[in-house]
């Protein structure tokens, strides 16, 4: 279309001009340049509307991806959520550049150039060979400033990646930053922070900018040469090579085409930064579509049905922390179903660890562990949910009432069942007091409650469907001995109906108590205490 | 002002870049017409010089201003490009600064509350958003509005007042298409801006809780709303890549129209010779020219319903109109005398009292046990001795002056008060214990985890005290992070102590070993425990039963 348009316009001028016909005669030729203008404007409008069509579902896949990722690497494999949070925004964003300003821009600059050599050499090979002359210096130069925009882009989206966790870092303990009286050190850390980002953005835009401005030199001045060797040859000031035989409408359709040649080069070297942003944001999700699934994926999985507990054993089981020693070493466990056994010992000894390996969050080096003769790696996610019902911590609640909290244990949960749970493990007791009861809008991380209660709300929701191994770390902690024996006599009508297996990690004298069995894990080590 | 005014309407600071910036980007322009109209100009010229139709013609001025253009353009794009991004960048890192000052300047009981993952959004979502306010819709309006005004008067100072009437008329109707798409775009905009902030909020609250969610098999419906705000998000996206690759389409096509009413009008003046032909192409040709300095004012328009949005949050977290936390006269305490008298305190208006008429004293040096049920209002009595929460009556006063009069700094550095819910950073140890007391050095901190029975722990770390916790402190148990907590609080040297539940999850055998080490520490301190249990506590002067003292008026009603 940009030729037809560009001959159309120079035929009408060289007609009126050097031919002198009356413009009558042009009228043609004058609707055949509208018609070229219009239809370019139809291409480009169609080719903007794919573009952003293609890049939405690019978009939405990936982010499906990534938190498909996040889950079967599990809770455990995370360096930091806040690092996580911009791989899935903003990193994921950065693609919609590529596929609408960086990929159509490539193909562009990939057919245009050559389609406008064409028909420049077959009007004048003098122009042409100008023209061609000087496409190979941009490619050449894009490739050395791309190399350095891909570094400086990497090292600045690695920086917005740690600004990123360090910021959301920063907000959730802002009270302590407060509390600490460190205002103004934060206020000067968060200046320095951006300031470093800051010069690192420049840094990558000072490139991208200086990149396409050599570029758009080299274009005008390619753009300059062609008319004015076109004008000295129709002066005929010219007598070599084919430049006596341009005319008007040769040499204004060789100059009309000459911008059109550069322009789709203009345009990559302009949507390059995106190419580098894009390649940049790209490793950060590949690495993350990479992590390594917590449980290996069982083929085939093994789906058994739950029984009422189970029976846990664990052989010559190994574990090591990424970049840690070996915490477990050959451990031999026998938990026979029903039993309620605690894990006592120093914090740090490995008694989370070993909750962990029980609730699917990580899995073995070396050996193994079955429930009911059955080895848990080979279970079916679902399987696995369905056997282990597990309570951290701390206990996370989202921003909902304290009934929808519960009811994430299982959606299909009535009201009835709810009550009941939130009966067995004293959440009732303290909902009663509220206005709205358990419908009672609790804030994110269970701001409104206190420690205690929001545990017991997270114990309500683990309770909430009967699982054949129930794990507990640490769930007393934060509460008196009162509270703490009413939840242990929850739990004990809880497994009256179902009598689970129970693994709890906890220091408390109550909690061990009321356990049949006791170990210390210390050092990867266990140790049968004598009750 | 509003943020948006700030960055659209930049202050005497940013003003002379911003000015440059336009300048260059005008200039741009103008360089770009002026270069195309000079050749077409050129060459016509040429021709009918070669044609022997024009006797004299100097080949040199043309030559040269083309040769000027081009350089002109280049450099004057490449200016306008970095001074505005430049001058961007600087604005958005005062702004963060400024924000953060504006988060922080919130009381301890407001951050407590704090919707985290929605003011970490506006802190660096809605930040980043700005950063197409200036390079991508101020300065290409501008450099696409002057250098058009520009050209229309040359159009009717020197040439044709109807050819100037048809640029005018692509003015007025460019105009009125971005006015159009600015409109079009407000609604997809919003919602762009209001799905990518759930998005974002969503997706912290779902990564903070993936632990629970992947134990009860709930991780991937949950990233399903997270999801779900994506897919709306996008959607919106894709109606505005609509709207603006129809904005696009506009205005290519109304300035071809352009374009092609000048040269038929063009044709008709050089009929009648009121133009000459160099000058009918060179005309048309500049009109070309023009047309691409509107072009990407279709991105600018249809971001800028977004940027708006962002910008209002932006507004929301630095909140200029908040008082700084500076009571009229910042009184120093005479003593260490805590003393509460006749406190009244309930959460909320339909609720029973917490404390009716609560009296208690601690005097220098006395170590007290504020013990009591789960639920009975400890922790709640610790947040108003340290001034986290105000009375609704009564008095709470530190040597005779009431701490809502105190100076606050001095009120934080006089009472440490460590809540139950321990805040780790991910930084390394030592930088989270140096929060505490920035002048700390190693050797002390060491001490002082070793009187809290860390010093085992301390030396199995990888690097001692320069180890990388990670978020939240995800490698430290629950006793070892309240042990950090701890040593917070004897690092920064607090003469007046609430620790509320310090010594939770931990064996007795450690805390005993624990405060026999800290024993010259806690000698002339004084220090409200609040705890459920006396065991795992240091030699308590006197013990409170604060069920017994505080809500017998609650249960008389």
């Amino acid at each position: 279309m940009l030729v037809a348009q560009a001959w159309a316009l120079a035929s009408i001028a060289a007609g009126l001009i050097i031919e002198a016909r009356p413009s009558a005669d042009l009228q043609p030729l004058l609707l055949l340049l509208l018609g070229a203008l219009l239809a370019r404007v139809l291409i480009t409008t169609l080719r903007r509307w794919l573009a952003a069509d293609a890049s939405v579902r690019v978009r939405q896949q990936l982010r499906a991806e990534l938190m498909r990722a996040m889950t079967v690497a599990g809770p455990t494999a995370f360096a930091a959520a806040g690092e996580r949070v911009p791989v899935v925004d903003e990193q994921v964003e950065t693609l919609d550049r590529y596929y609408t300003g960086f990929l159509p821009q490539s193909i562009a600059a990939r057919v245009i150039p050559a389609v406008v050599l064409v028909f420049v050499f077959s009007n004048d090979w003098l122009a042409g060979a100008l023209l061609a002359l000087t496409a190979p210096i941009i490619p050449l130069f894009m490739v050395l400033a791309g190399l350095g925009a891909e570094q400086a882009a990497a090292r600045q989206q690695a920086q917005l990646t740690r600004l990123g966790g360090w910021f959301l870092d920063r907000v959730r303990g802002s009270a302590t930053l407060r509390l600490f009286g460190a205002e103004a050190r934060t206020e000067a850390a968060v200046k320095s922070r951006t300031e470093n980002l800051r010069q690192a953005t420049m840094k990558v835009l000072r490139i991208a900018f200086l990149s396409s401005a050599v570029l758009e030199f080299f274009a005008a001045v390619a753009i300059a040469s062609i008319a004015i060797y076109v004008g000295l040859g129709l002066f005929g000031a010219i007598e070599f090579g084919p430049a006596p035989a341009l005319t008007l409408q040769s040499g204004l359709f060789v100059l009309l085409l000459a911008p059109e040649f550069f322009q789709p080069l203009r345009g990559l070297s302009q949507a390059w930064h995106d190419r580098a942003d894009a390649r940049a944001g790209a490793a950060a999700i590949r690495e993350v579509l990479e992590l390594p699934p917590a449980r290996p994926t069982a083929d085939p999985a093994c789906n058994p049905e739950p029984g009422p507990s189970a029976n846990i054993e664990l052989r010559q089981l190994g574990f090591a922390w990424p970049g840690q020693g070996r915490l477990f070493d050959d451990l031999e466990l026998v938990i026979p179903a029903g039993q309620r056994l605690v894990l006592t010992g120093p914090s740090g000894g490995g008694k989370s660890t070993l909750l962990a390996l029980l609730a699917g969050f990580a899995s073995p080096a070396s050996g193994e562990i079955r429930f009911d003769g059955l080895r848990f790696e080979t279970f079916s996610e679902a399987a696995r949910a369905a056997h282990v019902a597990w309570l951290g911590q701390r206990p996370w609640l989202f921003e909902g009432s304290i009934a929808d909290n519960i009811a994430l244990g299982d959606p299909e949960a009535g009201r009835a069942r709810i009550e009941q749970a939130a009966e067995r493990a004293q959440v009732l007791e303290f909902a009663r007091l509220l206005p709205d009861g358990l419908d009672s809008v609790v804030g994110e991380n269970g701001v409104g409650l206190s420690g205690g209660q929001a545990q017991r709300v997270a114990l309500a929701r683990a309770l909430l469907v009967p699982r054949p191994l129930l794990l507990l770390d640490e769930p007393t902690a934060s509460l008196d001995a009162a509270g703490e024996a009413e939840v242990l006599a929850a739990l004990d009508g809880v497994l009256r109906d179902t009598p689970a297996t129970v693994v709890c990690a906890s220091h408390r004298a109550g909690v061990m108590g009321w356990a049949e069995r006791v170990i210390e894990v210390d050092g990867g080590r266990l140790r049968e205490m004598s009750r | 002002m509003s943020v948006l005014r700030r960055i659209l309407l930049p202050g005497r600071r940013t003003l002379p870049a911003l000015a440059l910036a336009v300048t260059a980007g005008a200039l741009a322009t103008l360089a770009a017409v002026v270069l195309l109209a000079l050749s077409g100009w050129l060459i016509t010229a040429t021709a009918l010089a070669g044609l022997g139709a024009l006797a004299m013609l100097d080949l040199f001025a043309p030559g040269a201003g083309i040769r000027a253009a081009a350089v002109t353009r280049t450099v004057a794009r490449y200016l306008e490009r970095l001074v505005g991004h430049d001058a961007t960048f600087r604005q958005l890192a005062e702004l963060r600064v400024e924000a953060a000052r504006g988060l922080l300047n919130r009381s301890v009981a407001e951050l407590e509350r704090l919707r985290v993952g929605e003011s970490f959004s506006r802190l660096t979502r809605d930040i980043d958003q700005l950063d197409h306010l200036l390079p991508r819709l101020l300065l290409p309006a501008l450099s696409a509005v002057i250098p058009t005004v520009l050209v229309i008067g040359v159009l009717v100072v020197v040439f044709d007042g109807t050819l100037a009437t048809v640029l005018a008329g692509f003015l007025l109707l460019a105009a009125g298409l971005l006015a159009l798409g600015a409109r079009a775009s407000r609604r997809p905009g919003g919602a762009v801006s209001i799905e990518a902030t759930d998005m974002r909020s969503g997706l912290v609250e779902w990564l903070a809780g993936l632990a629970e969610l992947v134990s009860l098999n709930r991780a991937d419906e949950q990233a399903g709303s997270v999801l779900a705000s994506g897919r709306r998000r996008l959607a919106a996206q894709r109606r505005l890549g609509r709207i603006e690759a129809l904005m696009h389409g506009g205005l290519l096509v109304a300035g071809y129209l352009a374009f092609w009413l000048v040269l038929w009008i063009g044709i008709g003046l050089y009929e009648r010779e009121a133009l000459t032909g160099p000058w009918m192409i060179g005309l048309a040709l500049a009109v070309l020219a023009l047309i691409e300095a509107w072009l990407p004012l279709a991105v600018g328009v249809s971001f800028f319903e977004t940027a708006r949005r962002s910008a209002g949050r932006v507004d929301g977290l630095i909140d200029a109109d908040r008082p700084t936390e500076t009571p009229v006269a910042g009184q120093r305490p005479n003593d260490l005398h805590l003393a509460v008298r006749d406190l009244h305190f309930r959460f909320a208006l339909h609720q029973p009292e917490l404390f009716d008429g609560l009296d208690l004293d601690l005097v220098p040096g006395e170590k007290r046990l504020v013990r009591g049920p789960s639920g009975c209002g400890k922790s709640t009595l610790g947040r108003l001795l340290g001034g986290i929460l105000e009375p609704d009556s009564g008095r709470i006063t530190l040597g005779g002056v009431a701490l809502d009069q105190l100076d606050p700094r001095e009120l934080r550095r006089t009472i440490g008060w460590m809540p139950q819910d321990v805040t780790l950073f991910h930084d390394s140890l030592g930088e989270n214990l140096r929060l505490a007391a920035p002048d700390a050095d190693d050797g002390r901190m060491i001490d002082v985890l070793e009187r809290l029975q860390l010093g085992a722990w301390l030396r199995g770390l990888p690097d001692g005290i320069d180890t990388w916790l990670g978020e939240h402190g995800k490698t430290v148990s629950g006793g070892q992070a309240r042990r950090l907590s701890l040593a917070r609080m004897v690092l920064a040297d607090y003469p007046l102590l609430i620790l509320d539940e310090p010594t939770r999850g931990l064996d007795l055998a450690t805390a005993t070993a624990m405060w026999d080490a800290l024993a010259d520490w806690l000698a002339d301190r004084s220090i409200i425990f609040l705890s459920h249990d006396t065991g795992h506590l240091p030699a308590i002067d006197r013990v409170i039963d604060l069920d017994a003292l505080a809500r017998q008026g609650s249960r008389a009603r």
